[in-house]
């Protein structure tokens, strides 16, 4: 193979003959996104994210562009940035379906709730339990503590009859399920000032990231505050949530009253200190900690007050207690792992969003078609399996691994809309996989794919031009052109186009 | 209706005819959507039985391409023709019309009898006598909203009468009665007058040989006859014949033998009369003759027939006189020098690829000859899809012996060794005549095995294109040759490098083929006289479009606009000269203040629009410049293989604001994002439709920006964008009622003798009540 000299971004790079640029941006460790390219059955040439732009020409797909001696490419200026972007942004704008459904984008801690949902409908409660204990800081309180109940306002069956009883199923996962008890060493010692909804769940959540936290409270015992805020029927949740965070190694230190002077021997003791004492206590630390001209003590996402290690959550904690603090305890927790695990403030990737818009009645006919049908009251473990087989399964079987939305969060794509030509939402049933159309951004990995098998009847583009949309062959279904290739065309599909049931 | 029940056996017999391989595929598909008007979902299913076809690839490729149906058919066709040409003398109307008229269902495209099938085809290439409509295989012209119904009676009555042309009793010939009966020609009506020919030679006995010859390019004047008298030497052309007067015509010239035919003579003009009388007023083919006017946009005009030489003396088929007019002098001189010293020639006369392109023809065809391949192919591409544009098609049907000895030097000067003549199936007469020009050639040992000796061996396969316009794109067409869906991909390669089946294939379009015998025959230097800058030669157009004398014309590179609108096309019939649409739906909008331009690759691609194939559109203050661009775009939209995302999904972006500007809801900043939407799409394309696509909106943008301006504030200043406009009647009117009763809404209120009212709502704004009022009291406002 001739080898010859190009560049890319202004580095020279050694490419061989046969390279695309794609190749050679690769091996020199320069990332380009590519939506329609597989490594295996090659480039398709068709999603254009992977542009860039060959200094003597124009844009061109880096994908399948092959590369020649002297070729120079703009692979990461804004200005190609931009144009991808503009890719992106063309192909959300005919996109079709949510990337996390509402229930979970209205959840004030952004609890997976459709995961759950989906595990307890399959019967799986012990994985229903694992998202819980991963996703839903003091999962016995948490929801009582969330009055308005916004999951369960915002879900969408409740468009089509009755809303799920989210939260009711939520504690049936929690009786019946023991959760993992960790109560290993751990790499950091956090001290948290203050009991109440923001320091138990900032302990929650730090204990569950390689932190052992020891909880100083000015009463005799933690929770004062969230027992005052749960109806008295509920009381016994907080003593089930104490035990659990007791059980997972949080150390709590009752009737003690920390003052401002405490401070420096804590910084010596722990890695980091976090205020959760409430906005009214704050006043007593400014002797120690600055302000600025609004009177915050920290600054926004870093959580941290003037005296390094010192983390409050204060300012975000002026909603008082409830689930906002629980919350905000969370932030704060981020904030300090982002600080002791990198050196570096906190800073919250950002994440696109596709938002489905409004649902017609066609629409809800195929987001209902296949589920339950009946309402049931959740009483144990059956039932609520039944009830969470109503979910509508709004939120998107790719939504952790779709590259449209990866790239789309990391490119800050918007998306727009178009009311007049929003495609209608369609939910193909195709044996082990479901289609859902309106996600498809015509890549034709899938198309190849079912070539190289040498499938006969194999996924087809049909139609042209806009109208082209992936699909059997004339007279076949779906299910007969993904047969046998199915799971692995889901694997290479880029979006949640084709996913596995 | 058909049914679906098939006779497989039918099947079988297409099958033995095209082969069972994927290449093979579109002619099946095309042979089996012929017979059965669609294509039943039972021969699909038996293809895969007996072919090595799959359901994916034909899936694929039927739902692609635009001629295959999936659903059944009436039992004729009518294809109302939307070209440029036809779009501004208002074929949309004409269309709903059509569908109006048959009470065709919203959503449907047949009407509820079962009889006939109305669609929209992108050109039948009939520009100059725009409105066109075909039904099967006759071609009307001039076909307004209200002449609908006749011609649909036209249409039925002349299915009943039988064929009767007859031979010339031809013992003393004296003479000699030339006519083109190309598509357009046939149009206008020169079947009936060549009908009418025969019939009176036969009847009156008249020592006369009639001779059908190539399209002089003239259409504006056809049917065109031209008598030539064999005793004074002397020829006499006669413009928009009708067949009443073919009688009056050849007694001015011929004397009938014997006396009771002399009376017959006198009878029979006034007899015909009679006989078409009912039917004379319908197609404009009959109308306005304009007898013993000659004939005067020769090249004292300005025009230089190279492509087009002998224009109007050959008779398509003929090919001892194509040998009498030196036919093949050049092929014989190619034979005998080498190929390179033949590509020295063409790369000398700078001829560039006159499809649009522009990519020097000799460079091309070096690059070719330099790959070393086994074998090696070569594409006449005449895919002519641009709607507004039939110079192809012209070329086609009036010349294909000259094509065909360009494809054959071209092959021999590339070392080709097999050849695809790529005609789009809207062509049927063009694909007619090259398909007995190559049987004419390979009789006279001009193509097959051992070629006059010289050990060169070359062979020409017609193919013909299934409807996509995207086809004209190289790699697409390529894709299309092999049993694909016409999709285009990245170049390079190049199809000189990797083309047909991976092999080296030259790829050159119609008119580039047909400049080659002349250019080997008058040398490199004769050609590159004409011209100017890097465009050399002459190029030809199809003028059309709001202009006197619309037709086929050639002209030498570097003529400016004007002279081509003012002196060969003889101005804008009515009104004022506002621009010229040229290069098609690539191309772009150039107003009357930048007339001056020559045609030139490089001076017209300066403002945005590009030479193209050669589509020449005139446009009078009554074309609204948002609507003409709404048009191209909406054709492109249509046309977009689908694959890139950017044309697949910014046409429809671009189309959608068009749209909106055009029914008086755009909004501010709606111009502002056509710009940023079409200057993503010029560079995320990967071929030439893509990239060219957003030229007729930035074009107009650029010079016609005010009226987009005003279409944001509600008003289209040429008056032509519907929901914009109102039709009302002024005190002019007389009360006549004439309007009335030809208003197919029913909009029109009315009492005789008093002035008559539009009832808004009614109205669907399609200007018959205009045309047809004879105080012209009806204004559009």
């Amino acid at each position: 193979m001739k080898q010859f000299i190009m560049e890319i971004d202004g580095k020279e790079i050694e490419a061989g003959e046969n390279m695309t640029v794609l190749d050679a941006a690769a091996a020199a460790g320069i990332e380009i996104p590519a939506l329609c390219f597989s490594r295996q059955y090659g480039a398709c040439n068709t999603c254009m994210v992977c542009a860039v732009r060959d200094l003597d020409k124009d844009i061109i797909p880096a994908c399948s562009a092959r590369v020649r001696p002297g070729l120079r490419v703009d692979a990461s200026s804004p200005e190609i940035r931009e144009f991808r972007k503009h890719a992106l942004e063309y192909l959300l704008a005919e996109h079709v379906g949510d990337c996390d459904a509402p229930c979970r984008l209205s959840c004030p801690v952004f609890f997976d709730v459709p995961a759950m949902l989906h595990k307890v409908a399959a019967n799986d409660f012990s994985a229903a339990a694992g998202f819980i204990h991963a996703g839903m800081p003091l999962p016995h309180l948490s929801c009582m503590l969330c009055k308005r109940r916004p999951c369960e306002k915002a879900c969408r069956r409740g468009r089509h009859d009755t809303p799920l009883d989210i939260v009711a199923v939520l504690h049936a996962v929690l009786k019946t399920k023991d959760f993992p008890v960790e109560n290993n060493p751990r790499k950091y010692s956090v001290a948290v000032i203050g009991g109440g909804c923001a320091g138990l769940a900032a302990s929650d959540m730090l204990s569950k990231h390689d932190c052992r936290c020891t909880v100083f409270e000015s009463g005799d015992k933690p929770g004062l505050e969230i027992a005052g805020l749960l109806a008295p029927e509920n009381s016994g949740l907080l003593e089930n949530e104490l035990a659990r965070l007791a059980a997972a190694g949080i150390d709590f230190r009752c009737s003690v009253k920390i003052m401002p002077e405490d401070i420096a021997g804590l910084l010596k003791e722990f890695d980091a200190v976090l205020l959760c004492v409430g906005d009214r206590s704050m006043a007593v630390f400014t002797p120690l900690l600055k302000t600025d001209e609004n009177g915050a003590f920290t600054r926004l996402q870093s959580f941290m007050t003037s005296l390094e290690g010192v983390f409050a959550a204060e300012d975000m904690a002026i909603h008082a207690g409830g689930i906002q603090a629980v919350a905000d305890g969370v932030e704060l927790g981020h904030a300090v792992i982002a600080w002791l695990e990198h050196g570096r403030h906190f800073i919250a990737e950002n994440r696109y969003d596709h938002r489905f818009g409004e649902v017609t009645a066609e629409d809800m006919k195929q987001f209902a078609d296949g589920t339950n049908s009946v309402k049931t009251a959740v009483e144990d473990n059956a039932s609520a399996a039944l009830e969470s087989a109503r979910c509508l399964h709004c939120d998107c079987r790719k939504y952790e691994n779709c590259l449209l939305r990866k790239y789309a969060s990391g490119y800050t794509a918007r998306q727009i809309r178009i009311p007049s030509q929003r495609h209608a939402f369609k939910r193909i049933n195709a044996g082990e996989i479901i289609y859902e159309p309106g996600k498809c951004v015509r890549c034709g990995i899938c198309i190849k794919i079912g070539e190289a098998k040498g499938k006969a009847v194999g996924p087809v583009f049909n139609g042209r031009g806009y109208e082209v949309e992936l699909g059997a062959p004339l007279g076949h279904s779906m299910a007969e052109a993904l047969e046998g290739i199915g799971p692995e065309c889901a694997a290479a599909c880029p979006t949640g186009a084709l996913s596995i049931k | 209706m058909n049914s679906d029940v098939i006779n497989l056996h039918e099947i079988d017999a297409m099958v033995a005819e095209t082969g069972r391989d994927r290449r093979a595929l579109i002619p099946l598909l095309m042979r089996i959507n012929r017979r059965w008007k669609y294509l039943p979902r039972a021969a699909l299913d038996y293809l895969p039985a007996i072919t090595s076809l799959t359901p994916s690839q034909i899936s694929g490729v039927a739902t692609f391409y635009s001629r295959f149906r999936l659903l059944p058919a009436g039992e004729h066709f009518i294809q109302v023709c939307i070209g440029t040409a036809c779009h501004v003398k208002g074929a949309n109307d004409v269309f709903q019309a059509f569908r109006k008229y048959l009470a065709i269902p919203e959503g449907g495209d047949t009407d509820p009898s079962g009889l006939f099938t109305v669609e929209t085809v992108a050109c039948l290439g009939c520009c100059m006598l725009a409105p066109a409509v075909r039904i099967d295989d006759v071609v009307y012209g001039e076909v307004e909203p209200d002449k609908v119904e006749n011609v649909l009676k036209d249409f039925l009555s002349s299915r009943q009468i039988a064929d009767q042309i007859r031979q010339p009793g031809a013992n003393e010939i004296s003479g000699e009665v030339r006519m083109c009966n190309c598509s357009s020609c046939a149009a206008s009506g020169s079947n009936a007058v060549l009908t009418e020919l025969e019939r009176c030679i036969a009847e009156l006995a008249l020592p006369l040989k009639v001779k059908e010859v190539g399209c002089t390019g003239m259409s504006f004047r056809s049917p065109l006859l031209e008598v030539a008298d064999g005793n004074s030497g002397k020829s006499f052309y006669y413009a928009k014949v009708n067949p009443d007067a073919v009688a009056s015509i050849l007694t001015a010239h011929f004397r009938p033998q014997g006396i009771r035919r002399k009376l017959m003579a006198k009878a029979m003009a006034f007899a015909a009369k009679i006989v078409v009388g009912s039917q004379s007023e319908i197609v404009c083919r009959y109308a306005t003759p304009e007898l013993n006017e000659l004939c005067d946009c020769g090249e004292e005009s300005g025009q230089k027939r190279i492509v087009t030489y002998c224009a109007g003396e050959l008779d398509p088929l003929d090919i001892s006189q194509y040998i009498d007019f030196n036919g093949f002098d050049s092929f014989k001189d190619a034979l005998r020098s080498s190929p390179s010293s033949i590509i020295e020639i063409i790369k000398s006369s700078g001829l560039r690829g006159r499809g649009g392109g522009g990519y020097p023809t000799g460079l091309k065809w070096q690059q070719v000859a330099a790959n070393e391949a086994e074998k090696k192919y070569l594409i006449c591409n005449a895919d002519e899809g641009d709607p507004g544009a039939f110079m192809d098609r012209m070329l086609l049907e009036s010349f294909p012996f000259r094509i065909l000895e360009g494809i054959v030097i071209a092959a021999y000067a590339v070392g080709a060794t097999h050849g695809f003549f790529y005609v789009r199936e809207e062509y049927p007469l063009a694909v007619e005549r090259i398909q007995s020009a190559v049987e004419h050639f390979r009789r006279h040992g001009l193509l097959g095995k051992d070629i006059m000796g010289s050990g060169f061996s070359f062979d020409v396969e017609v193919v013909e294109g299934a409807g996509a316009f995207v086809c004209g794109e190289e790699t697409a067409l390529i894709a299309s040759l092999e049993g694909m869906r016409g999709t285009p991909s990245l170049r390079p390669p190049f199809p000189s490098e990797s083309g047909f089946e991976g092999f080296p294939t030259l790829v050159n379009n119609v008119e580039t083929f047909a400049s080659i015998p002349w250019i080997l025959a008058h040398g490199a230097e004769d050609f590159s006289r004409y011209g100017t800058g890097r465009s050399r030669g002459t190029k030809t157009f199809a003028l059309a479009g709001k202009i006197r004398r619309g037709g086929l014309i050639e002209v030498p590179m570097g003529m400016t606009i004007r002279e081509i609108v003012e002196k060969i096309g003889g101005g804008v019939p009515e009104g004022t000269f506002k621009a010229v649409q040229i290069g098609g739906p690539s191309g772009g909008c150039i107003p009357a203040a930048e007339a001056d331009t020559p045609v030139d690759y490089e001076a017209l691609k300066e403002l945005d629009a590009i030479m193209g194939s050669g589509g020449m559109i005139v446009l009078d203050q009554n074309d609204c410049m948002v609507d003409i661009a709404r048009y191209f775009l909406s054709f492109t939209r249509r046309e977009s293989c689908g694959k890139c995302t950017f044309c697949r999904i910014g046409t429809v972006r671009m189309l959608a604001i068009l749209e909106r500007l055009c029914s008086g809801k755009g909004v501010n900043g709606d111009i502002e994002e056509l710009e940023q939407l079409a200057g993503q799409i010029k560079r995320g394309s990967i071929c030439g439709l893509g990239r060219t696509a957003p030229n007729p909106v930035l074009s107009t943008l650029r010079f016609f920006r005010h009226e987009y301006e005003a279409h944001i504030a509600g008003q289209c200043p040429a008056g032509k964008c519907k929901d914009l406009i109102r039709f009302e009647i002024n005190d002019d009117c007389i009360g006549c009622t004439i309007c009335a009763q030809n208003c197919a809404a029913g909009a029109i209120e009315y009492t005789p003798h008093r002035k008559h009212l539009i009832n808004q709502e009614k109205c669907v704004k399609c200007g018959v009540c205009r045309k047809l009022c004879p105080q012209h009291a009806v204004e559009v406002h």
